[in-house]
C-alpha cells in the first residue's frame, strides 16, 4: 500500500503536531488500514500552495483562518489543481456558512475545533473509505 | 468516556423540544436541544453525541438539508428524523412518524449502541508547545491592545480558543471565545477595552503559572 502524503496546513505549531501525533497514534493502535503517512507542515497560505505544488498531497487537514490568506480561498486553488485531493477543513468558529462554503468549494470533510480523537479518526476514516489504496507497483519482467 | 448515551435534539417548537429532552432523559439518556436545523449542523460535528434525533421543518435549516450536509461530510453517526410526511431518504437510519409514539422512540434509543470514544493523544512535548505558544500569544495580544488593533486582537482570541480546548482548559477556552464574539459585534473599542485587559492579564498568569 502506498505510503500517502499528508499536508498540514496551520499558523499555530502544537495544531499540526496534534494532528500528527494523533494520527501516528491511529496507526499505531491498528485503527486506520494504512500503517504509515509521510507528513508536510505550512503555517501560512503562500508556503501551503509551495508545499501543495512540491509534495502533491493525499490529504489535507486545511484551517479555515490563515495569516496571509482565507483557508476556503487555498481549498479552491487545491481543489482546481487536484480535483481528487481530500481536504479536510479546520474551524475554531463553526457556522452554518462556514461549513456551506466549504461544501461548495469541495471540502471532504469539516472539523471544528476543538480537536477530539473522534474527530480525528472520523475523517481519517472517511478519507481511507473515499480513496481507494493504491496497490504497489511490482517491477516485473 | 461517558456511560450514558448522548442524543441531539433538533426541534424548533420549543413544547416538543422540552418534552422530548424530559423523555430522553427518562430513558437515563444526556440530552442537548437545539432549535433549528444550522445549530444542529454545526453542533453534530463536535462528534460529542451518539445519536441525532431531527424534525423535518425547521427554521434556518430544515432537517432534510442538515442531514445531507452531514452525509456529505462523512457524518456516520445515527440520525433519526421526526415527520407527520412520508419521508423516503436513505441518509435517515429511520424516520418517526409524527406525533412520536414514546416506546417506539424509546426501544429505537435503546437498541442504537453506544459510540466507543478514541481519546486524544497529549503527550508532554505537545503540552509544552501548547503553553510556550499562549505566551507568546499573550505578549501579541498586548502588543494589539496598544496599538488598538482590534481584529488582531480577534485572531489571537480565535487561536486561544481553538488550544485551550483541546487541552482541557475549558475555561480559557471560553473567555477567549466570549471575547472573540464581542470582538466581531459593532460594540465600540472604547468598551471592550476592560474585557481586552482583564484578557490580557488572565493569559499573562496562566501562561507564567504553567512555564
Amino acid at each position: 500500500m502506498r505510503e500517502p502524503k499528508i499536508l498540514l496546513v496551520d499558523d499555530v505549531d502544537y495544531s499540526r503536531q496534534l494532528l500528527r501525533n494523533n494520527i501516528m497514534a491511529l496507526t499505531s493502535s491498528k485503527l486506520l488500514k494504512h500503517t504509515t503517512f509521510s507528513f508536510f507542515n505550512a503555517h501560512n497560505a503562500s508556503s501551503a500552495l509551495t508545499m501543495f505544488n512540491m509534495q502533491p498531497p493525499d490529504l489535507v487537514f486545511l484551517d479555515i483562518e490563515l495569516p496571509d490568506s482565507s483557508g476556503l480561498e487555498l481549498l479552491k486553488k487545491f481543489k482546481q489543481e487536484r480535483p481528487e485531493c481530500f481536504v479536510a477543513m479546520i474551524s475554531g468558529f463553526s457556522t452554518l456558512e462556514n461549513v456551506q462554503q466549504s461544501i461548495a468549494a469541495g471540502a471532504a470533510t469539516f472539523i471544528v475545533k476543538p480537536f477530539s480523537g473522534d474527530k480525528i479518526l472520523s475523517a481519517m476514516r472517511l478519507f481511507e473509505k473515499r480513496t481507494q489504496p493504491q496497490p504497489v507497483q511490482l517491477n516485473t519482467v | 468516556m461517558s456511560q450514558t448515551k448522548q442524543i441531539l435534539i433538533a426541534e424548533d417548537d420549543n413544547f416538543m423540544r422540552t418534552l422530548l429532552e424530559a423523555q430522553c432523559r427518562n430513558l437515563g439518556m444526556q440530552t442537548k436541544a437545539v432549535p433549528d436545523g444550522a445549530e444542529a449542523v454545526t453542533e453534530a460535528l463536535s462528534y460529542q453525541y451518539d445519536i441525532l434525533l431531527m424534525d423535518i421543518q425547521m427554521p434556518v435549516c430544515d432537517g432534510l438539508t442538515a442531514m445531507h450536509m452531514l452525509r456529505r461530510l462523512g457524518y456516520d453517526r445515527p440520525i433519526f428524523a421526526m415527520s407527520a410526511d412520508d419521508i423516503a431518504d436513505s441518509g435517515f437510519n429511520q424516520v418517526l412518524p409524527k406525533p412520536v409514539d414514546i416506546q417506539l422512540l424509546a426501544d429505537l434509543l435503546q437498541q442504537t449502541p453506544q459510540h466507543k470514544s478514541v481519546a486524544l493523544v497529549l503527550d508532554t512535548e505537545l503540552i509544552t508547545l501548547f503553553y510556550q505558544n499562549l505566551r507568546q500569544l499573550s505578549v501579541e495580544f498586548d502588543n494589539a491592545l496598544t496599538a488598538g488593533q482590534r481584529e488582531t486582537l480577534r485572531q489571537i482570541c480565535h487561536k486561544i480558543k481553538g488550544g485551550a480546548a483541546s487541552f482541557g482548559e475549558a475555561t480559557l477556552a471560553e473567555l477567549a471565545d466570549k471575547l472573540q464574539q464581542q470582538l466581531l459585534s459593532d460594540a465600540p473599542m472604547d468598551e471592550l477595552k476592560h474585557s481586552c485587559q482583564y484578557f490580557a492579564e488572565f493569559i499573562q498568569q496562566f501562561g507564567d503559572s504553567n512555564a
